[in-house]
């Protein structure tokens, strides 16, 4: 069975361009140029997956509105902001809103959107499974514990909040404790063709994260000029 | 040299100076007012004295104003001090001073040509009392006296008196003496032939004295025997043997009644009329033909005016302030005396300017000064006439210390008000003038601090309340800098305006370009090759954007930041190593690192970043060829490194960083040297192979300043290179 995936992006190009794109992956889309016109459609029928853009027409926070909605009538719905606001700020905002990732409208978009949303899938998959009683694949390295289906991250046994992009980036780092990888090598493992400061943002806030649980956390190691290291133990 | 606005405005308020100037000013006019119209008064009031004196008919005859002759009338002087027959003078004063020389002019006979040394004396006539007074103060080089047997009187020095008897019939007597003492007159006959004496006269009585150079005779005789005609005559007889009058000096001939002299006195009853026509502080006054004074009445003393009782805090605070004032008052006001000795009603010679013309018809006012100087009086004269004939003039006196006292009250007032508007209004000028430089000197400093070295604009100025030309200076400067800063911000806004809304239709042309490279089966190699120049064209677009978004980010992205402690030299090291020899392998670098290492605390990552930046820098600019040069070294005082071609360190602060990237080529203009860390500011002569948006020195300032850092540009000093300089 097809998934459905409402796509919301109030640019009608994009949208067309997005639309077909998923299309031809075998999904079936349903695109919404405003937030009433998406909010009344899901009201009548939930989609599999969510794609929002956060500035829909004159709302600025549209996106963000449309998300608490669709968060309200289903607590497990993936929803992925694609947007071209790319501050901090408007990144924790969607992620607090229960967004399960955060892109940002770019040239590679296309080269990963399709990637992200399979992933995603497969997570609600897992998760369906595992409350059926499936064993999930458990990677753990000191105090680190990765549920590599549900996409899940521990540190000292507390949730790490982590987006797809950051639980990849993650992964690959943890997967091979010592070794140091670097910028190029984290890209690929994220799906995502950014600059060297973007995966220095995303190593920061995955830092962040970990600290807002263990103050002391400092098990990723900046190597100058040659990439990131998570260290054992 | 510069002085201040409060300086130039103390010396402005030196203009008040000139407000006792117009209050002299004003004070000289309203004397010369008040003068003005003073003497038409009194010219006035001289005429309705005149016009009402006239008016009386036959109170001039009666009064001895008509027909009148200077040299033959006496006057008759009232004397002041009892008098006592003795031959001396002091009684007669002050009186005497009015005695009348006779002489030449008085010659009534000479039988030699008249010498002035054989012959002449002083006479006064008085009255006290019932008595008439008479004193002559004679100059005789030979004094003859009368044989004691001879019955003749006039064979001597002697005095003829001739005198009418109040019924107008004449009497001759004569007077001499055997030798200095009393004497008494003797009655002569009618016949003036017979020169025996009928008969001693007892009531006419004298003392003959001799004095140096002559002889004083003074004698009395009872008013009731004087009438309204009175001649004296003095006889010399200087040859003892012969005997013969040589020279008779008289005050008129004495023989005919026609001849003598008329006896003039004060005019009661003219003085009685001018009593009726009393002016206050005037003194009115009669002037005869012979510009005798012949009535007078009034005071020219003021009355003194009652003291001020008046205590109140006012009176006694500017008594208070007049009392201080007073050595400044007297500078400048004109002092007078309120008490001066007046001359008594006399008749006197009137010896004043204007009594000729007024004799003459004129009317005139004229002034004098009496009592050496203190005391100036003002007098108005005026003919008096009676049928067309003038007999006599009417002078009006009065002092112009009313007037003074005025005068001089307008200069102490408007010098105390100047000295009060002086200080009140100086205090006031200074205290403005600090008020006004303080406010020009915070907006100038507020003003200054708006916009730093760099040209940034670091806060803005408070615009002041005030609606005068500061409040609009202040106000117009705030909307400049709020301008200026909204230019800024929008320079720095429009980067990241420009980013955000590029990105959706970049993000949609290169959907569509993957979108047609994904179903397009089998495609041309062409078509493939053209579809992924188009996708390049798009990333770089996009890798542009991202710069731009970087930097406009930035100052946010910072607060983010995670700072730690690492080594600079390694890491400058290891991204020599890493990247920038591998970015530019046809570029040489020179790295000059200190032996020990150099720690930083900062965000690695953004130090990289900042490094980044300069080395493209240094690299896009660069003479191809020649090597990009990395120094750096740890303050510790003294030159850690052989100094950079040209560069000058200035006493480094200890303890601080200094990094510089060296570059040889096209050097920056002064001008632009702080201009150039600012947004979107580039200066690039040839066109580059890459975007440039000038944001990467802008990202190098930003970093820099996050850490606390000082970045700065200059020209190495063969002016061939670049130099920029970072502190940290």
């Amino acid at each position: 069975m097809a998934y459905t995936i409402a796509l919301v992006e109030d640019d009608d190009l994009l949208r067309a361009n997005y639309t077909k794109a998923l299309e031809r992956d075998g999904y079936l889309v349903n695109s919404y140029s405003s937030r009433p016109e998406a909010q009344n459609a899901f009201r009548k029928k939930l989609p599999d997956l969510a794609i929002l853009d956060v500035m829909l027409q004159d709302e600025m926070e549209g996106g963000f509105d449309l998300c608490l909605e669709l968060r309200q009538q289903s607590p497990t719905i993936p929803i992925i902001f694609l947007t071209a606001r790319d501050s901090d700020l408007d990144r924790v905002s969607g992620l607090r809103l229960g967004a399960w990732d955060y892109l940002t409208k770019n040239t590679t978009t296309l080269d990963f959107l399709p990637v992200r949303i399979s992933a995603l899938f497969k997570i609600v998959e897992s998760l369906s499974k595992s409350q059926a009683g499936d064993t999930d694949h458990v990677f753990s390295t000191g105090q680190l514990k990765i549920h590599q289906e549900r996409k899940q991250v521990f540190w000292m046994d507390k949730l790490i909040d982590l987006t797809l992009t950051e639980f990849w980036l993650l992964h690959a780092l943890a997967r091979i404790p010592g070794h140091v990888k670097s910028h190029d090598q984290l890209m690929e493992a994220a799906n995502v063709v950014v600059t060297n400061n973007a995966i220095t943002a995303h190593i920061r806030r995955i830092r962040d994260k970990f600290r807002d649980v263990d103050p002391t956390f400092d098990s990723i190691r900046t190597e100058y000029g040659m990439g990131y290291r998570w260290l054992a133990g | 040299m510069r002085i201040s606005l409060r300086v130039k405005l103390a010396l402005v308020s030196l203009l008040l100076l000139f407000i006792p100037l117009t209050g002299f000013r004003f004070s000289e006019l309203i004397k010369r007012d008040l003068l003005e119209s003073r003497k038409e008064t009194m010219l006035f009031s001289a005429r309705a004295v005149a016009s009402a004196l006239s008016g009386r008919t036959g109170l001039f005859d009666r009064e001895l104003f008509h027909s009148l002759n200077a040299s033959r009338d006496l006057y008759l002087y009232q004397l002041s001090n009892p008098m006592r027959i003795n031959g001396k003078t002091d009684d007669w004063q002050p009186q005497l001073e009015e005695a009348r020389d006779f002489g030449a002019e008085h010659l009534l006979f000479s039988v030699e040509p008249y010498s002035n040394e054989s012959l002449h004396y002083r006479h006064l006539t008085g009255v006290r009392g019932d008595y008439l007074y008479a004193i002559f103060l004679v100059t005789d080089d030979k004094i003859v006296y009368r044989q004691a047997n001879s019955l003749r009187l006039d064979l001597s020095d002697h005095l003829q008196i001739g005198v009418e008897d109040p019924e107008g019939n004449l009497h001759h007597y004569q007077l001499t003496t055997i030798r200095p003492g009393w004497v008494n007159a003797f009655l002569m006959p009618e016949d003036l032939e017979e020169k025996i004496p009928v008969r001693v006269e007892p009531k006419i009585q004298g003392m003959w004295l001799e004095s140096p150079g002559g002889y004083t005779l003074e004698l009395r005789m009872p008013m009731d025997m004087v009438g309204q005609k009175l001649a004296f005559a003095i006889a010399d007889v200087d040859d003892p043997v012969d005997r013969k009058t040589k020279a008779l000096i008289g005050t008129a001939a004495t023989e005919e009644r026609e001849e003598l002299g008329w006896l003039l006195s004060p005019s009661g009853a003219i003085e009685e009329i001018l009593k009726s026509l009393n002016r206050p502080q005037s003194r009115v006054m009669i002037v005869d033909t012979n510009r005798r004074v012949r009535a007078s009445f009034g005071n020219l003393a003021e009355e003194k005016a009652t003291p001020d009782t008046d205590t109140s805090l006012l009176t006694s605070v500017s008594s208070y302030i007049y009392r201080l004032l007073a050595p400044l008052y007297r500078f400048f006001t004109q002092s007078f005396a309120t008490e001066f000795s007046q001359p008594a009603a006399q008749p006197s010679t009137l010896d004043i300017k204007g009594v000729k013309e007024a004799l003459l018809g004129a009317s005139t006012v004229t002034s004098y000064v009496i009592d050496g100087g203190q005391v100036e009086i003002m007098a108005a004269i005026a003919p008096l006439k009676e049928q067309d004939s003038i007999i006599g003039a009417v002078v009006v006196e009065q002092t112009t210390n009313s007037i003074l006292a005025l005068q001089n009250k307008l200069i102490e007032e408007s010098l105390t008000l100047t000295i009060l508007v002086f200080s009140f209004g100086g205090i006031g000028l200074i205290f403005f003038a600090s008020r006004l430089s303080a406010r020009i000197r915070r907006l100038g400093s507020q003003a200054a601090a708006a916009i730093s070295d760099s040209g940034q604009i670091r806060a803005t100025i408070l615009p002041i309340a005030a609606r005068d030309e500061i409040g609009d200076l202040s106000r117009t400067l705030t909307t400049m800098l709020n301008q200026l800063k909204i230019q800024t911000e929008y320079r720095e806004k429009m980067a990241d305006n420009l980013e955000h809304e590029m990105r959706t239709p970049l993000a949609g042309i290169s959907a569509s370009l993957k979108n047609m490279a994904r179903e397009m089966d089998n495609p041309p190699e062409h078509l493939t090759e053209y579809l992924n120049w188009a996708l390049e064209d798009v990333a770089r677009l996009e890798a542009l954007l991202t710069a731009v978004r970087d930097a406009t980010n930035l100052q946010e992205a910072l607060g983010h930041d995670f700072k730690e402690d690492f080594q600079l030299n390694t890491a400058i090291d290891m991204w020599l190593t890493h990247s920038w020899r591998q970015a530019f392998p046809e570029t040489e670098f020179v790295f000059q690192k200190p032996a020990d290492p150099v720690t930083l605390h900062g965000d690695p990552s953004r130090i990289r970043q900042m490094l980044d930046k300069l080395v493209e820098n240094a690299i896009s600019f660069h003479s191809p060829g020649t090597p990009i040069e990395i120094s750096l070294l740890e303050n510790n005082g003294t030159l850690f490194s052989a100094p950079l071609k040209g560069v000058l360190y200035n006493a480094p602060l200890r303890g601080t960083i200094t990094l510089t990237v060296t570059n040889q080529g096209p050097t920056i203009p002064e001008e632009l040297q702080s201009q150039i860390f600012n947004s979107m500011v580039s200066y690039r002569q040839q066109k580059g192979s890459g975007p440039h948006l000038g944001l990467g020195l802008y990202i190098v300032r930003t970093i820099v300043e996050h850490h606390q850092g000082k970045v700065t540009v200059h020209s190495t000093r063969d002016g061939k290179g670049t130099v920029f300089t970072l502190t940290l």
